[in-house]
């Protein structure tokens, strides 16, 4: 006894040490995985569907990764949201995966804040030129990289209201499809109340999401040169705002800008009130329509710029922190979100136009006309061109175009000054930076 | 003793100390902090991810030669300061001397021009851009009965100064209230000799009411000044700083920078020079009146 045991003990203790350290290291790696790495999510669907479908999404996505990732989303209001993802980034406590500003994507990629996307996308056999769409991936890059993922954007189609159409003895179904028919249509859907002030305006170029650079794409123009400079000033783009000045003067500036007056959003909305025939709105006013005027009969056509179609984009990205303390988990996460089948969820859940262009394609959605004509809108699409130096040149260029439309400026003066600020801007830019 | 005295002194300071302590808290946490760090920011460049980044005065360098924009806003925001505290100040005397008679029903009076001193200002200002509207507002409705054709008032580039100059008449009771209390404070006596000297009503105002009340006058013109200067509300709901930038004032101009194009150096560097620029101005006005004052 006493023989057995101490050759046991000798023995029994080796054997019991290495399953000490055995069990040791299958307790270290039961509890890493057993931690569940932790992604942090911010976005803006706080309320109705929309968060209904993103709740589901993540559900799913916890589920399948039950014990490796979690992750806890945060909603936030869209007015509260760019304040406090702003000040998060401030204080080094940004989430790990948040919605942003597809426009500016480089404003937030130069800081070094954002992390580069590519590597992790070819890594997982992601081809992004094949699943993206064109445009909204151009405003996801910056330098060499792809630092954000489109996740959202929107477009902007001409809406037209068939019941004036009929009243004024044109086609409902025959809406216009070069700028002199809309030109055309326009005076003849104008009516004019007793003081000669406008009670429905044919074509309101100032109403809803018209916007003087959707005019310059139509015409053929660019805001980028060759060398990639930013210019607002060429011959071409000043004809267009001569154009575009002409086209307001011969409506009445004051007198659109009397009725506008009049006119608010929601239900208030002019082209909502029946008031404005034809009118340039972004895809979701779809919804607003279904909402405040459902009676409304309404259609949709890609907007007739005179040389080529064109319409204009912006939307919300998918970005990821460079800080992020779970990379991978959170590549994972924003993959998913990303991929056909969530990107069609979306699709068909909200009616959300999606970065995804493959999920936009199988999606049952593209059997409605309303749909179709978005995602081809999105085909050749434009977002207005993101400058680091001087990233509201559109603001100044907007300007320009108000003091040509007001008359306190020639087209060519305003957009030669508009060119000048744009310029210093840059200049700015480079002293401080 | 007069240790004992000391002590009890000391003893009294202290908890008056301790209770003006937490407004002081607040006052170095809330203000005075963050104003020593926009003097640091103005000459750093701080996109508010990293770090700020020391570029002296180069800020400065380029608010003074390379924004034309800045110089806009100033001329903007002092258009509205004078603008609108000089009609303020003439137009609350004249209604707070309507007010200090002793007719039946004055008290009345003076609760409703207060009153709108009180209601919130966002709404407010929905109030009056309906009321602005060229077409179906009420001022241009007015205008229109006795025959007078009104402008486009806030869509207006040169309209929309003059428009919020008259809707700041809306805070006019604040001044009335203060002129009302001046007004009492001027000795009968003072009239009465005058009016045996056979002075009439005109002349009794300018020689005796004004001088006398001149330093409400001028306590309720730099206090105008101050806070008009500030203007900003306004311009940010009602024409988001436009049209063609006419009522783009200097603390807009702050406040999108800093917010939306997230320069908060360049932005901190203008709220400084906008400081340098208010207090010679105070100081000058306070020279001035006191000119005024000798009598």
């Amino acid at each position: 006894m006493h023989h057995w045991h101490r050759t046991y003990s000798g023995e029994g203790l080796k054997v019991k040490k290495s399953l000490l350290i055995l069990f040791l290291i299958t307790l270290m790696v039961a509890v890493s995985f057993g931690a569940a790495a932790k992604v942090k999510f911010w976005h803006m669907y706080l309320s109705g569907p929309s968060k209904e479908i993103m709740d589901e999404i993540i559900a799913e996505f916890n589920e399948t990764n039950k014990g490796a990732i979690e992750v806890e989303d945060l909603a936030i209001s869209f007015w509260d949201y760019w304040d406090k993802i702003r000040v998060s980034m401030a204080a080094k406590q940004e989430p790990d995966v948040f919605l942003h500003d597809l426009g500016n994507v480089g404003m937030r990629a130069s800081t070094g804040i954002l992390l580069d996307l590519k590597p992790y996308l070819l890594a997982a056999g992601f081809d992004p030129e094949e699943v993206f769409f064109e445009g909204p991936l151009k405003m996801c890059s910056y330098e060499d990289g792809i630092y954000a993922l489109p996740l959202e954007t929107d477009v902007r189609l001409l809406f037209y209201n068939k019941d004036l159409f009929r009243q004024a003895g044109l086609d409902p179904e025959k809406p216009p499809t070069t700028w002199e028919e809309l030109l055309y249509y326009a005076e003849k859907l104008n009516v004019l109340d007793k003081n000669g002030d406008y009670e429905v305006v044919g074509f309101n170029p100032l109403y809803g999401q018209s916007y003087f650079w959707m005019y310059v794409w139509g015409k053929g123009e660019d805001f980028i040169t060759e060398d990639g400079d930013i210019v607002v000033n060429s011959p071409g783009i000043i004809q267009a705002l001569e154009e575009w000045v002409a086209l307001i003067n011969e409506l009445g500036l004051e007198k659109l800008l009397s009725f506008g007056a009049n006119f608010g959003w929601g239900a208030a909305d002019a082209f909502i009130a029946g008031k404005v025939a034809m009118g340039i709105q972004v895809g979701n006013f779809i919804a607003d329509l279904a909402m405040y005027a459902p009676d409304l009969d309404y259609g949709i056509v890609q907007i007739p710029y005179p040389v080529q179609n064109a319409t204009w984009s912006n939307g919300f990205s998918l970005e990821l922190s460079s800080r992020s303390k779970n990379i991978f988990a959170a590549v994972e996460f924003a993959l998913y979100l990303l991929s056909d089948e969530v990107q069609l969820k979306l699709a068909e859940g909200i009616s959300s136009l999606i970065g995804n262009r493959r999920a936009a394609y199988q999606s049952d959605l593209i059997e409605d006309p309303q749909w179709k004509m978005q995602i081809e809108a999105l085909e050749f699409t434009k977002f207005r061109p993101f400058i680091l130096e001087a990233p509201l040149w559109y603001e100044t260029l907007q300007v320009a175009t108000e003091e040509a439309i007001y008359g306190t400026k020639t087209p060519d003066r305003a957009l030669n000054d508009a060119q000048k600020l744009i310029e210093a801007e840059i200049q700015k830019y480079k002293m401080t930076h | 003793m007069g240790r004992k005295r000391s002590k009890y002194f000391r003893r009294k300071n202290l908890a008056g100390y301790l209770f003006a302590a937490p407004w002081l808290i607040g006052l170095s946490a809330f203000v005075l902090a963050p104003i020593l760090a926009t003097l640091f920011l103005s000459f750093t460049s701080y996109d508010m991810i990293n770090a700020p980044r020391w570029i002296g005065l180069t800020n400065y360098k380029i608010l003074f030669t390379l924004d034309p924009g800045f110089w806009k806003a100033l001329g903007n925001t002092f258009y509205y300061m004078f603008g609108s505290v000089f009609l303020k100040v003439f137009t609350g005397l004249i209604f707070a001397l309507l007010l200090s008679s002793a007719l039946k029903g004055m008290r009345i009076f003076r609760t409703i021009y207060f009153l709108p001193v009180v209601l919130p200002s966002i709404p407010v200002m929905f109030l009056w851009m309906m009321m602005f509207n060229p077409r179906s507002g009420l001022i241009n409705q007015l205008l229109g009965f006795i025959g007078i054709k009104g402008p486009l008032w806030l869509n207006s580039p040169q309209w929309s100064k003059p428009a919020m100059i008259l809707m700041s008449l809306w805070g006019i009771g604040g001044i009335i209230v203060i002129f009302l209390a001046g007004l009492q404070d001027v000795p009968e006596y003072l009239y009465e000799a005058a009016e045996l000297d056979g002075a009439n009503k005109l002349q009794m105002f300018w020689r005796i009411t004004v001088p006398m009340i001149m330093p409400v006058i001028f306590f309720n013109t730099v206090t105008g000044l101050i806070a008009a200067s500030q203007v900003f509300a306004e311009s940010y709901i009602m024409t988001a700083g436009g049209p063609l930038e006419s009522t783009t004032f200097v603390n807009l101009k702050i406040y999108l920078l800093a917010f939306k194009d997230v320069r908060m150096g360049y932005a901190s560097a203008m709220s400084w020079v906008m400081f340098m620029i208010l207090v010679p101005m105070t100081v000058l006005l306070f020279r001035i009146s006191r000119r005024w004052m000798d009598y």
